[in-house]
């Protein structure tokens, strides 16, 4: 170790210790209690792996994880797709000043909870709500929103939204304007150089900003139980299904165990598929 | 020159209230090698972005083999850049950057692969054609950024000081091949620089621009041995501007009076009358140094300083009564046999033919 590392290195205490006590420790605990046992609705300390077992043999788990994975990609999908034409016009034709003072409105929805803006989607999906009403005003018969993958999907975006904007703009408004005036002189006009050049140039950002609306999305309860239903249920559902009946904590300890475990793998994913260089 | 394939007319670009070209006109041939030279901001790159279309004028016209280009956009021309970034595109292989303009032309896989490789060949760059850009050096990002512009065939290229980031050594070897190529392909290139070595050693013409506006335009000697005004004479740097009031006008020279005395001046075709002041310039490298005059205008110097370019050295003279240094470019052999030190007072003459009149041999 040379001297200014060695002299450093109380520096990197406070991260640590950081980790440690709002990361490793609690995924730990997390980790041990998922060998416990609950006997008269109170857990008991146990080395057993009955609870790994009903879990994870169970057809309605995977049918969970499965309709979880599936909405929180259709999350990542839509939002990157929401986001980009508004992170173009963002990073490409307005100005610096704009693009600033934009980026700054996008940090306004986190002002309110995200449970109250679910809530007043509600007012927007249900049956007889606002859109169907309008709906209505051109011929349009009613169409069931709410209590569907649908209002899930809506509520997810709503999430997600924001933050996968601000990560593409930062992203396009990184790229070297040589390159798409260079793809320009080489004639590809505004549409091919949008799918040859820039698409390609912003890959990491696009991919970054879809796999946080997937994280986000693969974890939310309130957008699946207060527009999805919670019928059918997403793990987020499970884990408070769980909880609720029987107190049965070490049984959401292994839900919560493989979604952490479809996360990082996913992200490692991710991640290679952003950067990765070709050979 | 042959009949224009480009011809810049009456150009204006304004960016707000910045006037970056005014009132531009000049014509280029086919297969000129012809460089816009000026220093930064004096309007050369944004008259190559105007040819491409990545500016449109804000008045005149450009024209390609006749047909005006206005509201032509950047996609819709065959003018490829050769850029000082290089511009090439991070996530594609070399052969893949080569074609890429051919696969916007909907030129099939196979033939563009098989055209790319081809001129990645007669660009010593076979062997890289499967890299990504970001593992070549600087020369051979420079190669391929050339082949991706004419691997199209185009009738005119276009390059915005493409060597500007290169090394000295290798500079000179890429302005070897620009200049061979050029003749091979037979094609017109348009090539901004702000590097009198670059343009100088490679244009078959040279248009020097300052603040948005065409200073001179003509050959490489045409220009070093015949600045058309002071500014071209200040910015190619070999001569000594001079300032007299005619005294005589003969058949062949003109006599001035000035602070150091009586000169002959050429006198070309040069219309001032009697009394006039006007100022004149002396080639640097027609200048004698000796003990003595040894030519018919003359002037006693102290040796200031000296400076080596290449085998040739500049000395700095100090004149009484004029305020610039005189500037004498003396063979680096002749110098060494003078052995002056700074400080020793010389004679410096020069004939008649050394000096002339600006505008004056046009």
């Amino acid at each position: 170790m040379s001297n200014t590392s060695r002299r450093r290195w109380p520096l990197l205490l406070p991260p640590l210790l950081w980790q440690l006590t709002f990361f490793l420790l609690p995924l730990l605990f997390l980790f041990v209690i998922s060998f416990w046992s609950v006997v008269n609705f109170r857990l008991e300390p146990d080395m057993t792996l009955k609870n790994w077992d009903f879990m994870l043999s169970r057809s309605s788990f995977w049918s969970a994880y499965g309709h979880t994975w599936s909405l929180a990609l259709g999350a990542a999908v839509v939002t990157t797709c929401c986001s980009f034409p508004a992170a173009c016009s963002l990073a490409f034709t307005v100005s610096e000043r704009t693009r600033k003072l934009a980026l700054m409105f996008l940090v306004v929805p986190f002002f309110t909870s995200y449970l109250v803006r679910v809530y007043s989607w509600q007012a927007f999906l249900a049956d007889n709500g606002i859109v169907n009403a309008l709906l209505a005003v051109v011929g349009i018969d009613g169409l069931p929103m709410l209590n569907s993958d649908f209002g899930s999907l809506v509520g997810y975006v709503t999430l997600a939204l924001p933050l996968v904007t601000l990560v593409q703009t930062m992203g396009l408004a990184q790229i070297d304007r040589n390159l798409i005036e260079a793809a320009h002189n080489l004639r590809a006009g505004p549409v091919r150089t949008l799918f040859e050049v820039i698409i390609p140039l912003a890959k990491p950002s696009l991919v970054v900003g879809a796999l946080f609306a997937f994280i986000l999305a693969f974890g939310d309860f309130v957008a699946p139980t207060y527009l999805g239903g919670g019928a059918p249920p997403t793990l987020s559902n499970l884990i408070i299904d769980t909880t609720k009946s029987g107190q049965q904590w070490p049984r959401a300890a292994v839900v919560a165990i493989v979604m952490i475990l479809t996360l990082v793998l996913t992200s490692i994913a991710a991640v290679r598929l952003a950067y990765g260089r070709r050979k | 020159m042959t009949e224009a394939l480009v011809e810049i007319d009456r150009v204006s670009k304004r960016f707000g209230d910045y006037t970056a070209v005014t009132e531009t006109s000049f014509s280029i041939g086919q297969g000129e090698f012809v460089a816009i030279m000026g220093s930064s901001g004096c309007g050369k790159t944004t008259m190559l972005r105007m040819l491409a279309g990545l500016e449109e004028p804000s008045a005149g016209e450009i024209r390609l083999e006749g047909r005006s280009q206005k509201g032509l956009p950047a996609w819709g021309r065959d003018l490829p850049l050769v850029w000082q970034s290089l511009a090439l595109f991070p996530f594609l292989s070399v052969l893949d950057n080569v074609g890429f303009g051919l696969k916007m032309r909907g030129v099939a896989k196979a033939e563009r692969d098989r055209r790319s490789l081809a001129w990645l060949h007669k660009l010593e760059l076979g062997e890289f054609a499967s890299r990504n850009v970001t593992q070549l050096s600087g020369g051979q990002r420079q190669r391929v950024a050339l082949a991706r512009a004419l691997v199209t065939e185009p009738k005119v290229l276009l390059l915005d000081e493409p060597l500007s980031a290169l090394d000295a050594h290798l500079s000179v070897r890429m302005q070897a091949l620009l200049r061979s190529l050029q003749r091979e392909l037979g094609i017109t290139f348009i090539y901004v620089t702000h590097s009198q070595t670059e343009a100088f050693s490679m244009a078959d013409r040279v248009v020097i621009m300052s603040r948005g506006k065409v200073e001179q335009i003509g050959s490489p000697q045409a220009i070093y041995r015949h600045p058309a005004n002071r500014f071209v004479a200040e910015f190619i740097g070999n001569v000594t501007i001079l300032r007299g009031t005619v005294a005589d006008v003969g058949e062949q020279a003109v006599r001035l009076d000035t602070a150091t005395g009586g000169m002959s001046v050429s006198r070309g075709n040069f219309a001032a009358s009697h009394g006039a002041q006007v100022d004149f310039y002396v080639n640097a490298d027609q200048i004698a140094i000796a003990d003595e005059p040894r030519h018919e205008n003359h002037v006693r110097a102290r040796f200031l300083s000296h400076k080596f370019i290449g085998n040739m050295v500049t000395l700095f003279l100090e004149v009484p009564g004029i305020d610039d240094d005189l500037k004498v470019i003396l063979p680096e052999r002749t110098y060494d046999c003078l052995g002056m030190q700074p400080g020793d007072s010389v004679v410096a003459s020069w004939p008649a033919a050394a000096a002339h009149f600006f505008g004056a041999n046009a």
